[in-house]
């Protein structure tokens, strides 16, 4: 963790996202409205020192907004991630320790999934089970599915060689408990990786399927959903889009520093795996 | 009258059933007729393609020609004030969404500075109303082309036969473009093509941003209308154009490596 910090460019990635998180948990506390609160009388107000972010066309607090608004990008990036991980995982253990036909069969399923750009994917899955919140998680996760599946592959079918795998087999360990208690906990790293970068595209799908109106549906606060609707008053109230598109570019940015610093920090380790 | 109509359409058979039907007819070209405009889906495809296709490959082109100059200078010229800068960019490039990209764009040069149409169609505005969707789609690609071209490059100047070709008198200009570029762009033409998957699908909200009648813009409004034939042609002349251009990046890698063979 130290080395982890150590690194300024990782320390701005961290705090970063320690700071939406942080957000997202106690958002009841800090923003200084409600996100549905309307003040009509007050609509379309720029930035002052009563809504320090502006207003939008029905007078809500900006501000208030994007705070609640980092509790459905977190839901939907750390939730969806953690689905599509738990699967993905599965799917790429399973494919890397029985190889052959089931890493065949395994491997061209992911093959499949990722010939396609992941929003086509992304509208595809949401034409046929509607938008909301829940189904855009479980969207999210499927999109992370094949990455992760890959990511898990590689390392498993270098560890299932080695001689400690050897020898749990040979004291009667059954597959299923050299693969979780022997094999997975050496590859957590790299997957712990993944995952931060994983949860920065799944913050980046959410916020285009809102912008489209695929993902969250009014009056939810949703960052893309507010680039959305900013989008009609453009021409004169700038700051609608402005300030949503910072939250969601500055939460990107963390997540992405993150996983820079982790995969630098980690890169001597992978070389003694593929060993 | 609703079984009537199952059947019709043919919704009363077996899935994998209408699954064959439905490639036999996209074989002899035909994807069906839209619900909503009762057009063939294969007009509408080919209409909006005119505007799509433009849009992919301006933004490849400005993509390429912002990534490899760069990439290449920030390999050249390492930890100077350059290359950090140019990393710098290259990371806000890719975090940032490129619908919002767009929408500042607008903003900037069509709202503030009024050279460019913040929307509208290339018969009303020519190659003018491409410009700010294919500068907000390249800059994306170009965040990450860059990184590529410049891992790349660093990793060619410091092999052994660069430093034979400095040894022998070779102008640095002969040495970078001649030399380390060729074998450099190697794994870049891999990230160039892998981008028009992430330009295809930035199609997709560029031109909902700029009202632009595309097709990626006919998917989002078919996926509002329930026209699941239009749907199914958008997805599929999509994911093809994904493929196909995997398949050209294979094949150029092959002419541009001798030792890899398809």
């Amino acid at each position: 963790m130290s080395k982890l910090i150590k690194n300024p460019v990782t320390l701005i990635g961290v705090i970063i996202s320690v700071v939406v998180i942080f957000l997202g948990i106690f958002a009841p506390f800090l923003a200084p409205y409600p996100f549905e609160e309307i003040h009509l009388e007050d609509k379309l107000q720029p930035p002052s020192k009563k809504y320090w972010l502006g207003t939008d066309q029905f007078g809500r607090d900006i501000l208030s907004r994007i705070i609640y608004g980092s509790r459905i990008s977190l839901l939907v990036g750390l939730g969806g991630t953690l689905a599509g991980l738990g699967v993905g995982v599965l799917l790429g253990s399973t494919a890397a320790y029985y190889g052959k036909a089931v890493d065949e069969a395994i491997m061209r399923f992911i093959d499949i999934i990722m010939s396609f750009p992941y929003i086509i994917i992304a509208v595809a899955l949401v034409t046929v089970f509607g938008p909301g919140l829940f189904k855009l998680m479980m969207i999210v996760g499927f999109l992370t599915i094949p990455r992760v599946a890959r990511i898990t592959r590689a390392p498993v079918l270098a560890l299932k060689e080695f001689s400690f795998v050897e020898a749990a087999r040979a004291i009667g360990r059954g597959d299923a408990q050299v693969l979780i208690k022997h094999i997975l906990p050496n590859c957590l790293m790299v997957i712990l990786v993944f995952a931060s970068l994983s949860a920065a595209q799944a913050i980046r799908i959410e916020a285009a399927l809102s912008f489209l109106g695929l993902g969250i549906q009014p009056p939810t606060p949703s960052w893309g959903l507010m680039l959305a609707n900013g989008r009609q008053y453009i021409l004169y109230a700038t700051w609608l889009t402005t300030f949503p598109g910072i939250a969601i570019s500055l939460t990107i940015l963390g997540f992405n520093l993150v996983s820079d610093g982790l995969r630098d920090m980690l890169d001597p380790r992978l070389r003694r795996v593929a060993k | 009258m609703a079984a009537k109509l199952r059947h019709d359409l043919g919704l009363d058979k077996p899935v994998m059933v209408q699954y064959f039907v439905w490639l036999g007819r996209v074989f002899r070209g035909d994807l069906g007729k839209s619900i909503y405009s009762e057009d063939p889906v294969s007009t509408l495809l080919l209409e909006k393609a005119k505007t799509t296709v433009p849009l992919a490959l301006g933004s490849m082109i400005v993509g390429v020609l912002i990534a490899i100059p760069v990439g290449v200078l920030a390999a050249i010229y390492r930890n100077s004030f350059f290359d950090h800068i140019s990393r710098i960019l290259a990371m806000i490039g890719a975090c940032m969404p490129i619908f919002w990209l767009g929408l500042i764009l607008i903003i900037l040069f069509a709202v503030k500075v009024q050279i460019f149409p913040p929307g509208g169609t290339m018969a009303e505005y020519g190659l003018r109303a491409i410009v700010l969707p294919c500068f907000a789609i390249g800059f994306f690609n170009a965040a990450f082309i860059t990184r590529m071209t410049r891992a790349s490059m660093l990793e060619i100047l410091s092999e052994d036969y660069i430093r034979t070709a400095r040894a022998k008198g070779v102008g640095m200009p002969g040495v970078y473009l001649k030399h380390a570029l060729r074998n450099a762009m190697l794994p870049v033409i891999t990230v160039v093509g892998l981008q028009l998957g992430q330009t295809l699908g930035g199609a997709v909200l560029t031109e909902t941003v700029f009202n632009l009648p595309g097709i990626g813009r006919l998917l989002i409004l078919s996926v509002g209308r329930r026209d699941y034939p239009v749907i199914q042609g958008c997805i599929l002349v999509v994911a093809s154009a994904f493929v196909f251009s995997n398949l050209l990046v294979d094949f150029l890698y092959s002419r541009l490596d001798p030792r890899v063979k398809l």
